[in-house]
C-alpha cells in the first residue's frame, strides 16, 4: 500500500470509530442518566445473557457427550451430524444474517434521523456507510455469537481440538455476518431504489407480523396431523445437516475449521482462507455497489417522488365526505358529521397504514387456525332422550362453540380500542384544536372500533352456524347478544385506551403506555369470563329446572345484556373528563 | 374596544403556566382586535408557542383567563374552537390522508355543509397550488406543501380568529408572500391574527401591533411607533428587540467575532 492510500484506510476507520464511539456515548450516557430501575434491569440483563451462554456451552457439552456415548449410537449414529455441525451453523448463521439484517439496515441506512447531518460533515461517505452497517451488524453479531458459539466451543472441547479453531471460530463467523450483511444491504439499496424505504418498513413489518404469528401457531395447527416422533426428530436433523453440501463455500468454512480443529492443516487451511477470501471479496465488493447506490438513492429519498394520478372528474373529488367510506348506511348518515368525520378517518388510516393493519391481523390468524381445528375436531355430542345431564352438555356445547367467536372478538377489539386515541399521535392537535367535544369524541372512538368488531364477530358466528346448526332460536340469540356484548367490551377496553393515551410516538409500537394497556387487557378479560358467564348460563342450565330454551335465552339478554350496555355507557361516560385533558400539558 | 371601534378577538388576562418548578408563561396579559395582526415575538423558550396553545385550548393554564371570539377557551371550548383557526410551527397532520379527504376531515369537523366543504376544499388547494396534489397523501408531501395543507385546513371555515405559530418557516418567498397577502386579507375583512414568528421584517412590516416576550413576560407590547418610544434609543425593531430581550450583549459579541 503506497503512503496515501494507507494514510486513507487509516482516515476510513478512524471515521468509522469515531462514529461508532458516538453511538457507544449515546448509550452510556442515556444508561447514566437513567432511573435507577433501569440500570438495575440493564445490569441484570448482561447478567443473564452472560449465564445464557455458560448454560448453553454446557447443555452441549452435555448433549454432545450423551449423542456421542455407545448406548445411543448403537441405536442412532448422529457422529456425521455432528462432525457437519461447524459447516451447519455457520450456512444457518449467513442466512440469519441476511434476512435479519434487511430489516435492520432499511432503518438504519434511510430511516434514521441523523443522515443528513453526517452527509453534511466533512465526514467520507465510506466511512459514514459503514458505520452505519456495523451498527445494525453488531447487535445481530452479539445475538449469533450468543448461540453459536457455546455450541461450536462445546462440540470443540468433545472433539478435543486443536485450540487454533476457538479464535478462527469467532473470525469466521464475523466474516460470514460481514458478508450477509452486505449481500442485505445490497438488496435494500435495489429495493428502495423502486420502493420508497417507508413503504418497504411498512410491508415489511406487516409481514413480519402475519410470519411470526404464523411461525408461532404452526405447532398448533400441524400438532394434530401427527405426533412428533423419533423418526421426525431424525428427519429434522438430517434436513439440517444437509447444508453441509461440497459445493457451498460456507461448507468450506465449516469443513475447514473442523480439519484445522483435528490438526490436519493441509486440508483445513486451504479450504478455510479459500472460503474466508471469497465471502471477504464479495463483501467488499457488495460494499462498493452499495455505496454507490446508497448515495444517489439517499439524494433521491430527499427528492420525494409523488406520483401523478389520473385526474379525478370534479364530480367524484368534490362528494369524498359524502362517500360512503364503509358502507354507510342512512342510519349511519344521521350521525353527526364531526363525529361520522373522525369514524371514516380512523377508518381509512387503519386500512392505508400497514403497521395499523399488522396490529389486527393477529386475531385474523388466530380465528382462521382455530377455525381450522374446530372444523377438523368437529364432534357432536349426542343427547340421551330424558337425560338432564346430557342435555345440559349439549346445550353447554352449543354455547361454547358460540363463545369461542366472542373470544376472537376481543382479541381483535382490544387492538383498536386500546390504541384508539394513541393512535392519533401527534396529529391529534388537529381534534383538539377543532370544536369537537370530548363526548363526540368518545362516540366516534366508539363507532369506530364497534362496527368492524360486530362484522368481525358475525362472520365467526356465521362459520359456527354453518358447521353446526344450533336452531334459528340460537342464532337469534346470538346475533342479539353480540350486539351487547361488543358494546360493553367496547366501553370498558376504549375507557383504558383514554386514560392510557400517549401521543408522542414515532414507532405503532411504541404507542402502548405501560401499566394501563396491561390493565386494560386485564379489564378485558374479566369483562368476557363475566359475559360469558351471563349471556350463556342462563340458557345451557334452563333443562335442569325444566324450563323452555328461550325463557333462559330471555334471562341471558336481560343479564348479559343489562351489564354489557351499563359497561358501554358508564366507564366511557367516566372518562370523558381525561379525554378533554389527553395531549393538554 | 378599541379607537376603531372593534371588539377584542383575542384577549389573554393574567395567564401562567408552569411545568414543575418551571414558569413558562408568567401573567401574561393582551388582547388582540379585529381587524388586525399582532406579532408576537421572542427569543426561543421565551413561552410563545405555549401562549399560542393556551389561546387555541391544547394547553390549559395554571391560572388565568384566555377568550376568543368573546368566548372563554377552558369554559367555552366549543364556541371558542369553532371561531379560531390553528397553524402550528410543526405541521403534523395525518400522512395516510390525501390533502383533499384532510380539508374534507376538517370542514367536517367544523360542521360545514358539504357543499360548503367542497367549494372551500377547492377553493383553498387552488389558492395554495395544491390542486395538483389534491389527491396524493399527505405523507408524500414536502414540508413546505404540508406547511399550506396546515395553513389551508385552518381557513377552511374561515375563521374570526387565526393563530399562527411561525407561519413562515420552511415555505420558499413566493408561498411566504402568499401567506402574508392572506393574512392581510383576513385581517382587512375583520379577523384578528396572531402570529409568532423570528423574522423582524415579516414583524415590522407586516403585524399593526407586537408584542414581544421574554422569560415568560410581556416585556413590551403596541405599535412599531409604541415600541420606538420606550426609550431605549433604538427605531430598528431588531435593535428594539435585542435591547428588551437582553440579545445586545450576544450581538456585540457577534460583531467582535467578525
Amino acid at each position: 500500500m503506497n503512503q496515501p492510500a494507507a494514510r486513507q484506510a487509516f482516515g476510513l476507520w478512524h471515521y468509522v470509530w469515531k462514529l461508532l464511539r458516538l453511538r457507544l456515548t449515546i448509550f452510556w450516557s442515556s444508561l447514566r442518566r437513567a432511573r435507577t430501575r433501569r440500570k438495575i434491569t440493564t445490569g441484570l440483563l448482561a447478567l443473564v445473557i452472560l449465564g445464557l451462554a455458560v448454560f448453553l456451552f454446557w447443555l452441549s457439552l452435555v448433549v454432545l457427550r450423551f449423542l456421542q456415548s455407545p448406548r445411543i449410537v448403537q441405536y442412532i449414529d448422529l457422529r456425521a451430524v455432528i462432525a457437519s455441525m461447524p459447516s451447519t451453523v455457520i450456512s444457518l448463521a449467513f442466512f440469519v444474517f441476511l434476512l435479519t439484517n434487511f430489516a435492520v439496515l432499511l432503518q438504519v441506512l434511510y430511516l434514521t434521523n441523523d443522515m443528513d447531518f453526517l452527509l453534511a460533515a466533512p465526514l467520507p461517505m465510506r466511512a459514514v456507510f459503514l458505520a452505519k452497517l456495523l451498527q445494525a451488524l453488531l447487535p445481530n453479531f452479539g445475538l449469533i455469537c450468543l448461540f453459536a458459539l457455546p455450541l461450536l466451543f462445546g462440540l470443540g472441547v468433545m472433539q478435543g481440538y486443536n485450540i487454533l479453531f476457538y479464535p478462527l471460530v469467532v473470525i469466521t463467523l464475523a466474516t460470514v455476518s460481514l458478508l450477509g450483511a452486505g449481500i442485505s444491504a445490497l438488496l435494500v439499496m435495489a429495493i428502495v431504489r423502486v420502493v420508497p424505504a417507508r413503504r418497504v418498513a411498512e410491508i415489511l413489518g406487516f409481514f413480519g407480523a402475519v410470519v411470526s404469528l404464523l411461525f408461532s401457531q404452526s405447532g398448533q395447527l400441524f400438532a394434530q396431523y401427527g405426533p412428533a416422533n423419533g423418526g421426525g426428530i431424525t428427519d429434522a436433523i438430517s434436513k439440517l445437516s444437509g447444508m453441509d453440501q461440497p459445493w457451498s463455500p460456507l461448507s468450506w468454512a465449516g469443513r475447514g475449521l473442523v480439519a484445522l480443529g483435528e490438526g490436519n492443516w493441509l486440508v483445513g487451511l486451504p479450504l478455510l482462507v479459500l472460503s474466508l477470501g471469497l465471502a471477504s471479496g464479495l463483501f467488499w465488493a457488495a460494499l462498493g455497489l452499495s455505496e454507490r447506490l446508497y448515495y444517489s438513492g439517499w439524494a433521491r429519498m430527499q427528492v420525494s417522488p409523488r406520483k401523478k394520478k389520473n385526474r379525478q372528474p370534479a364530480g367524484a373529488a368534490q362528494n369524498i365526505s359524502l362517500r360512503p367510506a364503509a358502507g354507510s348506511s342512512s342510519l349511519f348518515r344521521r350521525v353527526p358529521a364531526p363525529v361520522r368525520a373522525v369514524v371514516i378517518k380512523d377508518w381509512r388510516l387503519l386500512r392505508r397504514d400497514l403497521r395499523n393493519l399488522s396490529q389486527l391481523i393477529a386475531p385474523l390468524i388466530f380465528s382462521a387456525i382455530y377455525a381450522v381445528s374446530m372444523v377438523r375436531g368437529f364432534q357432536s355430542i349426542r343427547q340421551v332422550p330424558g337425560d338432564v345431564f346430557s342435555s345440559i352438555l349439549v346445550r353447554s356445547e352449543v354455547y361454547l362453540s358460540l363463545g369461542l367467536p366472542m373470544f376472537f372478538g376481543w382479541m381483535f377489539l382490544m387492538n383498536l380500542t386500546i390504541h384508539a386515541f394513541s393512535r392519533e399521535g401527534k396529529s391529534y392537535w388537529l381534534l383538539k384544536a377543532s370544536p369537537l367535544t370530548p363526548r363526540r369524541l368518545m362516540v366516534a372512538k366508539f363507532i369506530t372500533s364497534y362496527l368492524p368488531s360486530l362484522v368481525f364477530q358475525w362472520i365467526l358466528f356465521a362459520f359456527v352456524i354453518v358447521l353446526r346448526w344450533p336452531g334459528i332460536q340460537t342464532v337469534i340469540y346470538a346475533l342479539l347478544m353480540s350486539l351487547f356484548f361488543i358494546a360493553g367490551l367496547v366501553g370498558v377496553t376504549l375507557t383504558f385506551g383514554a386514560y392510557g393515551a400517549k401521543l408522542d410516538w414515532d414507532d405503532p409500537r411504541r404507542m402502548s403506555s405501560g401499566p394501563i394497556g396491561c390493565l386494560g387487557f386485564l379489564a378485558g378479560v374479566v369483562f368476557v369470563v363475566l359475559a360469558w358467564g351471563l349471556f350463556f348460563l342462563p340458557p345451557a342450565l334452563v333443562p335442569v329446572f325444566g324450563g323452555p330454551e328461550w325463557l333462559g335465552q330471555l334471562a341471558g339478554l336481560i343479564l348479559g345484556g343489562g351489564v354489557s350496555l351499563a359497561c358501554a355507557i358508564i366507564p366511557p361516560f367516566q372518562a370523558l373528563g381525561k379525554v378533554e385533558k389527553i395531549g393538554m400539558g | 374596544m378599541n379607537e376603531l371601534g372593534s371588539k377584542p378577538l383575542i384577549e389573554a388576562e393574567h395567564l401562567y403556566k408552569k411545568y414543575g418548578d418551571k414558569t413558562a408563561v408568567d401573567d401574561v396579559s393582551f388582547k388582540v382586535f379585529g381587524g388586525e395582526i399582532f406579532g408576537f415575538l421572542g427569543p426561543n423558550g421565551a413561552g410563545k408557542t405555549t401562549t399560542l396553545k393556551i389561546i387555541v385550548g391544547l394547553l390549559q393554564p395554571t391560572r388565568g383567563i384566555a377568550r376568543v371570539g368573546g368566548f372563554d377557551v377552558l369554559s367555552q371550548p366549543v364556541q371558542a374552537k369553532g371561531a379560531s383557526g390553528y397553524v402550528p410551527d410543526e405541521p403534523n397532520l395525518y400522512a395516510k390522508l390525501s390533502g383533499r379527504e384532510l380539508l374534507h376531515f376538517v370542514g367536517d369537523l367544523y360542521d360545514l355543509s358539504p357543499a360548503q366543504i367542497a367549494r372551500r376544499t377547492d377553493e383553498l388547494l387552488n389558492l395554495f397550488g395544491l390542486s395538483d396534489a389534491g389527491d396524493d397523501l399527505v405523507e408524500s408531501y414536502s414540508h413546505g406543501m404540508q406547511q399550506k395543507a396546515s395553513l389551508a385546513a385552518a381557513l377552511i371555515h374561515d375563521p374570526k380568529v387565526l393563530v399562527l405559530d411561525e407561519p413562515t418557516v420552511g415555505l420558499d418567498p413566493k408561498s411566504a408572500r402568499l401567506i402574508k397577502d392572506i393574512l392581510r386579507q383576513l385581517a382587512d375583512r375583520g379577523a384578528a391574527v396572531m402570529l409568532s414568528t423570528h423574522i423582524m421584517e415579516i414583524a415590522e412590516r407586516m403585524c399593526d401591533r407586537i408584542g414581544i416576550i421574554n422569560q415568560g413576560k410581556v416585556v413590551a407590547a403596541g405599535t412599531m411607533e409604541d415600541l420606538r418610544s420606550l426609550g431605549t434609543g433604538q427605531t430598528d425593531l431588531e435593535d428594539i428587540f435585542l435591547k428588551l430581550t437582553g440579545g445586545v450583549e450576544d450581538a456585540e459579541i457577534a460583531e467582535v467575532l467578525k
